[in-house]
């Protein structure tokens, strides 16, 4: 299954919105366009309404981007989270690190 | 010296191989005999005396090497110096019949690795068989190519008679004879017998070489195997067991232990005091095993320990261990922990978890329960995060578990899993005092249930208890 | 035990997925199950990838059964590259910025986490990884 990005800006604030799975082939993906829009970027929003499934290569890429956003005060919020996706943020610990709604 | 001592040994097994080699050419030289006795063929030389010879000076060669328990360094010279000459005087009894005996005592004597030998093999070849061919070539079986003859001269055979007896009887110029088979055949296998030396002594560098590296290679496997468990040793002996230091306190009872699987893991548990009224608790478990598993082992009790005698804040302590550990954690190793902070005076216990299994809570006299607070990411996966700290106040009576979870994943030989439940059970119907009791117990059961199962994980237990 | 042989190419990734899904849904395994299963094939079958034959490309067998009493999930993995553990090598992120330091133990831990049992052996020149999960 494949990852549809749909992004948007408002000033500081960029929000991506996720369709599909971010598994090991599609999580470049997303890493590229986070990456490229990061340097303008202070809050990050990323919406998982459209998708349930991060594999551990998704969860890689936002942890750096959460270490990025960190190190320059920015801040990350994932939201419309769903029961898979969940259970993985509880797994790891990484619901403690990441703010979610 | 040692490798002196590795071709020393090498040389008497050698020995061996020459003392049945010379025990085979007794045998075949017995063999020949009886057929020439049953005239299953025809020789015309009167060789009985040369047989006896023969025997005589294998079996005595063979009985020195026994007696001086093939140790001797002369003894390799005169095993293969009998084995030689018994060949040098067979070849000069059938001459033309056995070429390929010239061959075998320096082939033979690749088997010592030492090209010195194998150099004077060849040198005593070279000789023993060039008397070999200057009797052989009247005495032994007429090579008819180098006879030379009167031209016109007549041969005559009758059915009863061999050509050898009827070439024979004719006079002839035994000189020359002489002259033709040394140049004309010793010299010849002079020239092969040259190629074979030089072949045998390049082979015989190779496996001095060879010899030499398997050597170096098995000392270097044995150094690490004893280094291995050198680094076994000292991981366990990192681990606190003198358990008497707390043996007077009033306040609480603690034990600990683990069981290693064969292979170094990284399990382990950690108590110490802060200061007078507060103890330590900690209890981790590296992913992977082996030495990276052990280093990574180390690391973190120490550095855990550093940090908790520094802070009384278990999240702060994680928080920063997190941060040490993640620094050059380029192979990606972790590790899931447990920190509790237990106040003697207040019995108020704060704890932080840090993606490991939840501890076992047994108030006093109600069934156990799992410790659940919210865990936090475990160690060594990304730095600068937050970790968070949980309390809980335990009374008199109350029993705290800790374990990992070589515990709860143990296999039963039908592939069921040992799992928690089982392990609250456990615990529920212990109702020892000693914690060494608790502990032996839980064990106990276990291996029940996993009967015949290797252990696959390290099993690793604390368990506190308020009196 | 359904098998089915792909090359260790991280495109046939989906393929490997499909399989052991619906796999897992004719042996009547919980969504849960098959989520936490899917998971560990993006990260296992993505490091046999990797590693499993250097730089090129080999066969894989994955296959989809049920053991013991009471039934558990089992999914293995083998492949005939050179020995090598993929329970304790994590996947390198992909493009990762020299800066960014490696997050460390993600995969494994989550896999670890989700399966009652992993086991690896190097048996007959072959790596078999083998994930066992009860249906719970």
């Amino acid at each position: 299954m494949d990852l549809e990005l749909t992004s948007n800006r408002e000033g500081k604030e960029l929000t991506v919105s996720l369709n599909g799975e971010v598994n090991t082939l599609t999580a470049p993906k997303l890493k590229d366009l986070i990456d490229g829009q990061l340097p303008d970027t202070d809050v990050l929003v990323l919406d998982f309404a459209g998708c349930d499934f991060v594999s551990s290569a998704g969860l890689r890429v936002l942890v750096n981007d959460y270490k990025i956003l960190k190190k320059k005060g920015g801040q990350m919020k994932l939201i419309n989270i769903g029961k898979n996706f969940a259970e993985v943020l509880n797994i790891t610990g990484l619901d403690t690190v990441f703010g979610i709604n | 010296m040692d490798t002196d001592r590795l071709f020393k040994e090498n040389e008497i097994k050698a020995n061996r191989m020459m003392t049945l080699i010379a025990g085979v050419t007794i045998a075949i030289v017995v063999v020949t005999w009886v057929l020439f006795e049953l005239e299953f063929f025809y020789i015309r030389v009167q060789f009985r005396g040369l047989m006896v010879f023969s025997i005589l000076l294998l079996a005595s060669a063979m009985c020195l090497a026994s007696h001086f328990k093939y140790e001797k360094s002369w003894i390799k010279y005169s095993l293969m110096g009998s084995v030689t000459i018994v060949y040098a005087v067979t070849t000069s009894v059938l001459t033309y019949n056995v070429v390929l005996l010239v061959t075998i005592p320096i082939i033979l004597s690749v088997r010592y690795f030492n090209k010195k030998y194998t150099t004077s093999i060849a040198v005593l070849s070279a000789v023993v068989f060039f008397f070999a061919y200057l009797f052989g070539a009247n005495h032994g079986m007429l090579d008819l190519n180098f006879i030379q003859y009167a031209p016109g001269t007549q041969i005559v055979t009758n059915e009863n008679m061999w050509l050898d007896d009827a070439v024979r009887d004719i006079p002839y110029d035994h000189w020359l004879m002489i002259k033709n088979t040394i140049i004309s055949n010793y010299f010849v296998k002079l020239l092969q017998l040259i190629i074979y030396s030089a072949a045998a002594v390049k082979l015989v560098g190779y496996c001095q070489d060879v010899m030499q590296e398997q050597k170096t290679l098995t000392e270097n496997t044995a150094r690490i195997g004893a280094e291995l468990e050198m680094a076994e040793r000292i991981q366990k002996d990192m681990l606190p067991s003198i358990f008497p230091t707390f043996s007077e306190s009033e306040v609480f009872d603690l034990y600990a232990s683990m069981t290693p699987a064969r292979e170094v893991g990284g399990d382990f548990y950690d108590f110490f005091m802060i200061d007078d009224d507060h103890l330590a608790l900690v209890i981790a478990d590296v992913s992977g095993k082996g030495i990276p598993a052990a280093m990574f082992m180390m690391t973190a009790k120490t550095v855990i320990k550093d940090y908790a005698l520094t802070s009384s804040d278990t999240s702060e302590i994680f928080t920063i261990v997190n941060d040490r550990l993640c620094e050059n954690n380029e192979a990606g190793m972790f590790a899931t922990s447990w920190i509790g902070i237990l106040n003697l005076k207040t019995l108020v216990l704060q704890f932080t978890n840090a993606g490991h299994n939840y501890p076992i809570i047994q108030r006093c006299g109600k069934p156990c329960e799992l410790l659940k607070d919210k865990h936090g990411l475990f160690l060594g996966c990304m730095e600068g995060i937050q970790y968070k700290q949980s309390e809980i106040t335990l009374s008199k009576g109350d029993r705290l578990f800790l374990y990992t979870d070589g515990v709860t994943e143990s296999h039963s030989s039908e592939n069921k899993l040992y799992g928690e439940e089982r392990l609250m059970s456990v615990l529920d119907d212990i109702s020892a005092q000693s914690g060494e009791t608790v502990l032996s117990g839980v064990l106990k059961d276990v291996r029940r249930f996993s009967d015949g199962m290797d252990q696959f994980d390290d099993i690793t237990m604390t368990v506190l208890t308020i009196k | 035990m359904k098998e089915i042989h792909v090359d260790s190419k991280i495109e046939n990734i989906p393929e490997v997925m499909d399989f052991v899904r619906a796999e897992l849904e004719a042996l009547g395994c919980s969504e849960q199950v098959k989520a936490q299963f899917k998971m560990a094939v993006d990260e296992l079958f993505g490091n046999i990838c990797l590693y499993a034959y250097g730089e090129g490309t080999g066969p894989v067998t994955v296959s989809v059964g049920l053991e013991g009493d009471p039934p558990a999930a089992v999914v293995a993995f083998c492949d005939s590259g050179s020995p090598y553990n993929p329970l304790e090598a994590d996947l390198p992120d992909i493009g990762l910025d020299i800066e960014d330091r490696p997050v460390g133990g993600l995969g494994i831990f989550l896999i670890r986490e989700m399966m009652d049992s992993m086991s690896y052996e190097y048996k007959d020149g072959c790596n078999v990884l083998k994930l066992t999960r009860l249906n719970g």
